[in-house]
C-alpha cells in the first residue's frame, strides 16, 4: 500500500514540476496582454496571448480575453472561434456564454437547434460531464478503492466492517466501470463532434464536394458548424437546424 | 380695194398658222423602250384631231393586259385650243428580243392616218418590275428607311443603338403623316425607345453617294439578354409620298401624284458576344458598363428601438435597371424592413446612366456594437474586356443604450445561464488570471499505459492474498487459527493465574482478577459496580447464553470459596481449564 502511494505522489510531484516549467513565463506574456487590452490595444495583446498558445499551454480565460480582443477589433468569426475555444474548456462559464451572446447578437445568420429528446439531452450531457482525463483518474481512483477495500474485507474481523468492505466493493468497482464507460464516451463523442466556425464573408453550402453542385444555401462569418466527412478541400458539414451540405475548406476553421 | 385685198391677205396669212396648226398629227408613245420579259408596257396612240375607226396594231409577241383606254383632253390656253385623244393600252412582253409594235390606224376627216411601229426591247426578267414614269417606282427609288446599329457585334448586356432614318431624296417629298403598319419587336433584347418629342428634324446627309434629307424616326437603345445570332424585326412604315410628275397644273407647277408606299427598315441582325468566363467573379451580377459602388449609413451610434438608413448606390452608364444590387448582411439582432428603390436613370443614345440605389431601414434590438460586413459589386467593362470590382468600406453600428437580451440563438442555453449569476447586461471584461494546462496532452485514457496504471493497481489483490497465504502457512493453518487465537486471550489474562497452579491459593486470588479484568475489558464494566447481580443483569442484557453465566458466575464463587476458605478441596487444574473455556465461550457469543 504504502509502495503505491509513494508511487503516485511521485508522479505528481514529476508532473506538476514539467508542468511548472514555464509557467512563469506564460503567466509574465499573459499580464501583458490584459495589459495591452487595457490600453485598447487589441492587436498586441492578442499577439501576446498567441505567444502564449504557440508556447503549448492554453486555458479557458486566455481564449475567452483572445475573443474578447477579437469583438473589439470587430473580427466577429474569430470572436466566436475563441469562445467556443473557451467554452470546451469551461463549458459551464455564465461569463464567457454572456459575452458570446453578444457577438451572436451580432452576427448574420440564426440557426435554431433542433429539438431533442430528454434521451439525446441526458446522453449528449454525460458525454460533456468530465473530460476524458477526469475520467480516466476517476477510474483509477476507484480500481484503487476496489483494491483496498477488498484487501480491508479479508482484514477486518467485525461482521459489521466485513458488511461496509463488502457493500464498498462492489460499489467501488460499479464506478469503476462507469468511469471508463464514461471516458470512452466522451472521447468518442470528441471524435465523432468536430466542430467548425464560418470564417468566410459569406460562403454557399453546396450538395456535393464540386462548384458545380447546386447551391443549396448561404452561410455567414462566425456560424458554428459541425464536420462530417472530408474529400479532398471540401468539408461536409451539418448545423445545428440539421441541414447538411458541402463546403470549401479554406472558408471555415476546425475548432 | 388695194386696201381691201391687202386686209383679206393679212387674214389670210394670219389664218395659215391655224391651219397649219390644224395638221392632223398621230403617234404612238411607249412608256419604256427596253423592259424585262415581267415588266409592263404601256403604249399610248395619241392623236390632235378627233378621229374615228381606231384600228388597233395586233400586238404580236405581246399579251394585251388591259385597253383600249380612250381618253380625251380638250384646253384651251390663251385662247389657244389643244386637243389629244388617246387610246392606251397595257402589254406584258411574251418572249425576250425586239420586239415591234405594228401600225395603228384612225380616219380624220375620210383620210386615214397611221402611226409609227415602235421597237421594245424585251430583256431578261428583271427582279424589280421598273416603270420609269410610274409614281411607285419613283416613290420606292427615292425613299429609304435605313436602321443603323451602332455596334453589331456587342457583348452580352452592353448597350446598343438603332436609329431609323427615312431619306429623302429631291425628287420626292413627303408632305403628310405616315402611318406605321408594324412596329419593330426587339425579342430577346431589353428595350427603350428614345421617341422624338415635337417637329421632326430634318438634316442632310448622303445616301449611297448621293444628297438626301433624312429625318430620324425613331432611337432605340437596345440591350441583348441573349448571346449568339439576334435579329431586330423591321420597322415597317406606310408613307404618303409626292412624287412630281412631269405634268403640269394650270398655274404652270408641275403636278405630283401622291403614293402610299410600304417601306421597311430590313432586318438586321446582331451577333452577341457572351461575357468572358475567366476571372468571373462570384459576386457578379450581369452589369455591364462603368459604375461606381457606395454604401453608407445615415447614423452610426444610436439607441436601440432608433432606427438608420443603409444605402446601396451604383452609380454610372450600363445596364442600370438589368442587375440586382448587392444584397448586404444584417446583424440578426437587426430588425430589418424591404428596402426603398431609389432609380433615377435618364436614357440616352449612348445607353442608359445614372443611379441606382437601395435604402434599407434597420431597427436594432439590442445594444452592441454591430459591424456591417463590406459589400463587393463586380461588372464587366465591355471597353477594357475584363471584370471589375469595386468594394465598399464597411460600417460600424454602436447601440448604446438598450437590453443585452440574448439572441434566439441562446434560448436553449439561457437557463444554463441563469444558474449562475452572470450580470448579462454588459460586455464582460477580460480574466486576469489563468491556470494553464498542456495543450494537445499525449492520450493516456485507453492507451496500454492506462491499462497499466489499472493492472497495477488489481495485481495488489493477488499480492496480497499470496502474501496473507505464505503467512497463514507459517504461522499454521486456518482450522487452528481460532484456537491460536484464544490461546493468545486466554494467555493474555490467565498467564499469571498459569505461573501459580502449585499454590491454590495465590492461583485462585490471580484467577479472580484476571476474570474482572476480563470483564473490564469485555463487558465494559467497573469494579465497583462488579456485584454478581449486576454482572448478571448486564450479561443479560449482551445476549449472553445463561449457561455461559452461570458457568462464570459459579467459577467467580469458587474463585472466592477457595480465597476465603483455603482448605476445601480443588481442583486447580479443573478450574484452570473451566476458566479457559467460559472466556472463550463469552468471547465468542460476544462478536
Amino acid at each position: 500500500m504504502m509502495a503505491r502511494g509513494l508511487y503516485l505522489w511521485v508522479f505528481i510531484l514529476l508532473f506538476a514540476a514539467q508542468n511548472g516549467h514555464g509557467q512563469g513565463q506564460s503567466d509574465n506574456w499573459f499580464d501583458q496582454g490584459n495589459q495591452l487590452y487595457k490600453n485598447e490595444q487589441y492587436n498586441e495583446a492578442i499577439l501576446r496571448w498567441e505567444a502564449v498558445i504557440e508556447s503549448g499551454v492554453h486555458s479557458a480565460a486566455i481564449y475567452y480575453n483572445m475573443a474578447n480582443a477579437y469583438y473589439h477589433l470587430n473580427d466577429l468569426a474569430s470572436s466566436i472561434y475563441y469562445y467556443e475555444k473557451a467554452l470546451e474548456l469551461s463549458p459551464g462559464d455564465g461569463e464567457i456564454k454572456a459575452n458570446r451572446a453578444y457577438v451572436q447578437n451580432a452576427l448574420v445568420d440564426v440557426i435554431r437547434e433542433q429539438p431533442k429528446t430528454l434521451f439525446q439531452k441526458w446522453d449528449e450531457a454525460s458525454a460533456q460531464l468530465l473530460s476524458v482525463n477526469t475520467w480516466a483518474w476517476l477510474g483509477l481512483f476507484f480500481m484503487g478503492l476496489f483494491v483496498f477495500v477488498v484487501i480491508r474485507f479479508n482484514w477486518v474481523e467485525t461482521p459489521a466492517a466485513k458488511r461496509f468492505s463488502f457493500v464498498m466493493s462492489v460499489l467501488s468497482i460499479m464506478l469503476f466501470a462507469a468511469s471508463i464507460y464514461l471516458g470512452v464516451k466522451t472521447q468518442s463523442y470528441k471524435q465523432k463532434y468536430r466542430w467548425a466556425i464560418v470564417f468566410a464573408q459569406e460562403m454557399s453550402v453546396r450538395s456535393g464536394p464540386r462548384l458545380s453542385d447546386e447551391a443549396l444555401f448561404e452561410l455567414h462569418a462566425g456560424t458554428k458548424l459541425r464536420l462530417l466527412q472530408t474529400q479532398d478541400e471540401w468539408q461536409e458539414i451539418e448545423l445545428a437546424d440539421g441541414r447538411r451540405g458541402w463546403v470549401s475548406s479554406q472558408e471555415i476553421k476546425a475548432l | 380695194m388695194r386696201v381691201m385685198a391687202k386686209w383679206i391677205f393679212y387674214v389670210v396669212v394670219l389664218m395659215i398658222p391655224m391651219g397649219l396648226g390644224a395638221q392632223v398629227e398621230f403617234t404612238a408613245k411607249v412608256s419604256k423602250k427596253k423592259l424585262g420579259l415581267n415588266e409592263r408596257l404601256r403604249i399610248d396612240f395619241e392623236m390632235n384631231q378627233d378621229g374615228d375607226n381606231f384600228e388597233p396594231p395586233s400586238f404580236e409577241g405581246f399579251r394585251v393586259l388591259g385597253g383600249p383606254n380612250q381618253s380625251i383632253s380638250n384646253s384651251w390656253i390663251n385662247g389657244k385650243r389643244s386637243y389629244s385623244k388617246t387610246y392606251s393600252f397595257f402589254l406584258a412582253p411574251l418572249k425576250k428580243g425586239v420586239a415591234t409594235i405594228g401600225q395603228a390606224a384612225i380616219e380624220v376627216d375620210g383620210e386615214r392616218y397611221k402611226s409609227l411601229p415602235v421597237e421594245v426591247v424585251v430583256t431578261e426578267a428583271v427582279e424589280i418590275p421598273k416603270d420609269g414614269n410610274n409614281a411607285d417606282y419613283l416613290a420606292s427609288e427615292n425613299v429609304h428607311l435605313v436602321a443603323e446599329v451602332s455596334n453589331t457585334n456587342p457583348y452580352l448586356n452592353e448597350a446598343i443603338t438603332v436609329v431609323y432614318k427615312l431619306y429623302v431624296s429631291n425628287q420626292v417629298s413627303i408632305t403628310s403623316n405616315w402611318r406605321e403598319i408594324d412596329s419593330p419587336k426587339y425579342a430577346d433584347f431589353w428595350s427603350q425607345n428614345l421617341d422624338q418629342k415635337g417637329q421632326l428634324q430634318i438634316y442632310e446627309g448622303q445616301y449611297r453617294g448621293e444628297d438626301y434629307r433624312y429625318v430620324i424616326l425613331r432611337t432605340a437603345v437596345l440591350y441583348p439578354q441573349k448571346t449568339g445570332e439576334l435579329s431586330i424585326e423591321p420597322l415597317t412604315l406606310d408613307v404618303p409620298i409626292d412624287v412630281r410628275s412631269n405634268r403640269r397644273d394650270f398655274f404652270g407647277r408641275f403636278m405630283t401624284t401622291r403614293v402610299n408606299k410600304t417601306i421597311s427598315a430590313g432586318r438586321r441582325t446582331i451577333n452577341v458576344k457572351p461575357l468572358p468566363l475567366e476571372n468571373r467573379p462570384e459576386d457578379f451580377t450581369g452589369a455591364v458598363g462603368f459604375f461606381d459602388f457606395d454604401s453608407s449609413i445615415s447614423r452610426s451610434e444610436l439607441d436601440a428601438q432608433e432606427s438608420l438608413e443603409y444605402s446601396v448606390t451604383v452609380r454610372g452608364e450600363g445596364n442600370l435597371k438589368l442587375f440586382e444590387l448587392p444584397k448586404p448582411q444584417f446583424p440578426n439582432a437587426f430588425e430589418v424592413y424591404e428596402p426603398a428603390r431609389n432609380d433615377k436613370i435618364s436614357t440616352r443614345t449612348s445607353g442608359m446612366r445614372g443611379s441606382v440605389s437601395e435604402v434599407y431601414t434597420l431597427v436594432p434590438q439590442n445594444q452592441g456594437t454591430y459591424p456591417l460586413p463590406p459589400l463587393s459589386f463586380s461588372y464587366f467593362d465591355p471597353n477594357l474586356e475584363r471584370y471589375i470590382t469595386k468594394t465598399t468600406q464597411d460600417h460600424i453600428v454602436s447601440v448604446i443604450n438598450g437590453p443585452a437580451q440574448e439572441s434566439a440563438l441562446q434560448n436553449n442555453e439561457r437557463a444554463d445561464t441563469n444558474l449562475v449569476v452572470v450580470d448579462t447586461d454588459r460586455f464582460s471584461y477580460i480574466k486576469l488570471q489563468s491556470d494553464w494546462l498542456a495543450r494537445n496532452p499525449a492520450p493516456w485514457f485507453g492507451t496500454w499505459a492506462y491499462w497499466r496504471w489499472v493492472l497495477g493497481l488489481l495485481i495488489f489483490l493477488p499480492l496480497w492474498f499470496v502474501l496473507s497465504a505464505i503467512r497463514n502457512r507459517y504461522l499454521g493453518d486456518t482450522a487452528s487459527r481460532d484456537l491460536r487465537k484464544r490461546k493468545r486471550l486466554i494467555a493474555q489474562y490467565l498467564s499469571q493465574a498459569k505461573a501459580e497452579q502449585q499454590n491454590p491459593t495465590a492461583f485462585y486470588a490471580a484467577l479472580e482478577r484476571s476474570l474482572h479484568l476480563f470483564l473490564k475489558a469485555q463487558l465494559k464494566l467497573e469494579t465497583s459496580g462488579l456485584s454478581k447481580e449486576n454482572i448478571r443483569a448486564l450479561m443479560t442484557q449482551r445476549t449472553l447464553t445463561q449457561d455461559a453465566i452461570d458457568r462464570l458466575i459459579d467459577l467467580i464463587e469458587r474463585c472466592e470459596r477457595a480465597r476465603y476458605a483455603p482448605t476445601t478441596a480443588v481442583d486447580v487444574q479443573n478450574d484452570y481449564n473451566e476458566a479457559q473455556e467460559v472466556i472463550a465461550l463469552i468471547n465468542n457469543t460476544k462478536r
